[in-house]
């Protein structure tokens, strides 16, 4: 994939002041993690749309995406969990969620005792996002609530 | 666009004291938004952990990608796993 023609594509499409974030010439933030994975509270993060079925679904009209985010509890039945992206393929997460949402085998490495904790509330953001602002701000908000609720680190996945 | 906004994501929630590790689909995009730590996969769009009940495949991730939160001393280091699409050892 070409990201200058995805670049011309956007342009063209939807948003003529488009393009990707370059963040080479920014300090790159960082925190060690100060403990052992196998100690650690862990949170999963998606951005593939996901959401219970009975919260309210993203935004799939608006051509400039939706910057918010659902909370799924660690327990959730992959049955009971919904998709609201529509810039991306179903049918693998359709068979098995743990292809880009795998809380279930994040819970098996936490009987096994290989990481501290799977975190009671995971989340999802709809990765077709250009509301870079609001997302941005969006993200911080939800910082503030993994370190109130002693979340060590999250593991990130787009779709 | 998805692996701009958890690039975007894991700098916000790094910058607020969350320590991440970030997947990625597409190379070249990493390299320029930069995630605290990245593992690229070779994998379609929808499967960032590896094919459907490939379980072996999908915790072989998970762990590389949670090793490198542990490992990884570099900011904006990107760890391109071997892994490919289907195998089975």
């Amino acid at each position: 994939m070409d990201l200058k023609k995805i670049v011309e594509f956007m342009r063209e499409e939807v948003d003529p002041d488009f393009d990707f974030e370059d963040n080479r010439d920014k300090e790159v933030p960082f925190n060690k993690l100060d403990k052992k994975i196998n100690t650690a509270n862990i949170v999963l993060i998606s951005s593939g749309g996901f959401h219970l079925k009975n919260d309210e679904p993203f935004d799939t009209d608006d051509p400039m995406g939706d910057p918010s985010y659902r909370m799924i509890p660690k327990d959730t039945e992959p049955e009971l969990i919904k998709i609201s992206h529509t810039h991306y393929d179903h049918k693998y997460v359709n068979k098995d969620l743990n292809c880009a949402f795998p809380l279930q085998l994040l819970k098996e490495l936490e009987n096994k005792k290989e990481i501290g904790a799977v975190a009671d509330e995971n989340y999802s953001f709809m990765g077709y996002c250009l509301k870079i602002k609001e997302l941005k701000a969006n993200a911080v908000e939800l910082a503030k609530k993994l370190k109130n609720k002693d979340i060590d680190a999250a593991l990130i996945s787009p779709t | 666009m998805c692996n701009q906004s958890v690039g975007l994501i894991a700098r916000e929630l790094e910058e607020n004291g969350i320590a991440t590790v970030t997947l990625n689909m597409f190379l070249e995009l990493a390299e320029k938004v930069l995630p605290p730590r990245t593992v690229n996969v070779n994998f379609p769009f929808g499967a960032p952990f590896g094919d459907p009940d490939n379980k072996k495949l999908q915790l072989k991730v998970i762990k590389a990608s949670l090793d490198m939160l542990d490992s990884c001393n570099t900011p904006g280091e990107i760890n391109e796993l071997p892994y490919n699409w289907r195998e089975s050892n």
